[in-house]
């Protein structure tokens, strides 16, 4: 089996993630780093190895009483279950809201202020979901875990 | 750079310089899902596992922008390192890690 060697960008990542790239090297590294995804990327997998390792430390009896719970059949099943229902039962609500709301005998403008209101807060919630979707992968610090 | 410390004097090393304060914040949030768990472990009690977690990516975070600031002055090394935490959000950690930058030198024996 071959060797296999690291790109110059890899070296460059790794002189840049332990500090060992000098004042000029680093602010042409960084400049690189707003411009080039693929390079932001490997700083990102080298901060997570680094954080990874940093954080290591022996696990406790209660993890493997604690994973031993989480994978047992009616643990997995009860939490299963019950997400799906509280998923359905708040779909369920809100159609009641939204029928109460159509029902209701109310001026065409008070139902228009409450569809703006609930259309407004819901594109600013799908931003945020959009934007924390787009740099999930860019968050080194989902991997600590005490 | 690995040199961070909480006190003031570096063994075996002499502070030649001070570079100032260095500081790095962070404030986290785990998703509703979690959250929903995490009250639910804080009726029937025990560790709530997400808010540790929660709490570690916050800390971690926080020292390493404090780390990188020190890094950008030329530093090479922290003493006096602290780490707070704040009150800004319900079930959010909130951490704030701060120290001096110092240049330093090895002692001769």
């Amino acid at each position: 089996m071959s060797p296999v060697h690291p790109s110059r960008d890899e070296l460059l990542a790794m002189a840049y993630v332990d500090d060992q790239l000098d004042h000029d090297a680093r602010r042409e590294f960084e400049l690189r780093l707003s411009k080039e995804e693929h390079l932001a990327a490997e700083v990102v997998a080298l901060r997570r190895l680094d954080l990874i390792a940093r954080t290591a430390a022996p696990p406790e009896p209660i993890d493997f009483a604690w994973k031993r719970v989480d994978e047992s059949p009616s643990q997995v099943g009860a939490v299963g279950a019950g997400w799906i229902a509280t998923c359905l039962g708040s779909l369920g609500l809100a159609g009641i809201a939204i029928q109460l709301i159509l029902q209701a005998q109310i001026p065409l403008w008070e139902r228009a202020s409450i569809a703006l209101f609930v259309g407004g807060l819901t594109l600013l919630f799908l931003s945020v979901a959009w934007r924390r979707w787009k740099v999930r992968n860019m968050d080194p610090y989902t991997s600590v875990k005490r | 750079m690995k040199n961070v410390y909480t006190t003031d004097h570096i063994p075996g090393k002499t502070v030649t310089e001070s570079l100032g304060l260095v500081r790095g914040s962070s404030v986290r949030a785990r998703h509703l899902g979690r959250d929903i768990s995490a009250f639910f472990k804080n009726v029937v009690g025990g560790e709530v596992e997400e808010y540790t977690k929660l709490l570690a990516e916050a800390r971690e975070q926080a020292l390493d922008r404090m780390v990188a600031e020190a890094e950008a002055k030329g530093a090479d090394a922290i003493v006096g390192v602290r780490f707070c935490g704040t009150e800004i959000q319900s079930g959010a950690a909130e951490m704030l890690a701060y120290g001096t930058a110092v240049r330093t030198r090895a002692d001769q024996s």
